[in-house]
């Protein structure tokens, strides 16, 4: 409003969406180009392959492209606040400790996870996939942009409390690391990415009846703490 | 000028990229993949090893990020040739490979424009 010192309600609301416009922009172009850039020199590739090029190496490519395709956008949609592309189904008992064993096998590379303390037994009550998926971006996350990941998880009156923790630098802007495309400096300067994973894992959890909470660690790194429904 | 076909790194945190640029090397006259590097360092590492003509650096990775490998490779390899392969590319970026005298290509699936640019910083024109 001319002549005003304070914003008003709707300047605050249009400089938000204008702030996420920017992150949009930001972090999608070089996201998207990637995978779409590769798909089409692959798929161009074919005529000039052997057919053992073709089975070993093309084609597997091409179905991880599509797969990374199709995950960017339900993780673009669940970030953006339409349910469609969240898991259907009834909550169902899943086991915690397994499914990050076999998530870290699938992100961690060649790292290993410096510590982890959860039951053997313990179970979550979560759609089919869900929490596979939570600990999809939690641990990918932990694994990319932190050091010495670990898992504890703890069961109480009902609830269990999940905290995946990294070491590392103090994170100024923690605050924000669930926003929707938002990426921290670590990410923005190490690997390209959309920065929905958090928001996502937050919406999975919420939709489970449990939540998701980000916050620094104390003497720098990163915390994140999962309660979920004990099946 | 000799016959020895260009030898390229190829340097990406993407293996799906990787093995594109592979393949697509693979069927151009002239120029071998000699290595294939998945971050910074270790593109600085197989450039020690290997000593080859030219490397296509990615430029965001982990570990040791294009623009710091290309530093140091810059410094320790001056007659290597070195081309800046990236998704996209703001002014921060040009402004540095402007700076480095590093050709910036964006990736875009066509292979022609990035030999052209390998050979012409290797400092080799080979058909």
């Amino acid at each position: 409003m001319a002549g005003s010192e304070e914003p008003t309600e709707l300047e605050r609301k249009l400089a938000e969406v204008d702030q996420l416009r920017r992150r949009v922009l930001n972090v999608l172009p070089h996201a998207l180009r990637t995978p779409i850039t590769t798909f089409r020199g692959l798929a161009e590739a074919l005529p000039n392959a052997t057919e053992e090029q073709i089975r070993r190496d093309i084609a597997p490519a091409l179905r991880r492209l599509a797969a990374q395709a199709e995950h960017l956008l339900d993780d673009m949609l669940v970030a953006a606040g339409y349910t469609t592309a969240l898991p259907t189904g009834p909550k169902v008992a899943t086991p915690v400790a397994s499914t990050v064993v076999a998530v870290w096998a699938d992100v961690g590379g060649d790292r290993r996870l410096h510590q982890i303390e959860v039951d053997p037994n313990l179970q979550v009550k979560a759609a089919t996939g869900a929490l596979h998926k939570m600990f999809v971006h939690l641990l990918d996350n932990a694994a990319k942009y932190g050091q010495e990941p670990s898992v504890r998880a703890v069961a109480d009156n009902g609830k269990v409390t999940i905290e995946v923790k990294t070491k590392g630098p103090q994170l100024p802007d923690v605050g924000m690391f669930t926003e929707p495309f938002y990426r921290g400096e670590a990410a923005v300067t190490m690997t390209s990415g959309v920065g929905v994973g958090l928001t996502v894992a937050r919406a999975l959890a919420e939709q489970a009846g449990g939540s998701l909470e980000v916050r620094g660690a104390d003497g720098g790194g990163l915390v994140a703490e999962l309660v979920l429904e004990t099946a | 000028m000799t016959d020895a076909a260009l030898r390229v790194i190829v340097a990406d945190d993407e293996p799906d990229v990787r093995l594109l640029l592979r393949l697509q090397l693979q069927g151009v006259a002239g120029v071998e993949v000699v290595g294939e590097a998945g971050d910074g360092t270790q593109a600085v590492e197989l450039c020690r090893t290997l000593q080859p003509d030219a490397i296509v650096m990615d430029l965001l990775m982990p570990r040791m990020m294009g623009i710091e490998a290309i530093e140091k490779l810059r410094s320790e390899f001056p007659d290597l040739g070195v081309v800046a392969y990236t998704a996209t590319a703001g002014d921060f970026v040009r402004h540095e490979m402007d700076r480095l005298g590093v050709p910036l290509l964006l990736k875009s699936g066509e292979i022609g424009q990035l030999v052209d640019a390998l050979r012409a910083s290797a400092g080799r024109r080979r058909v």
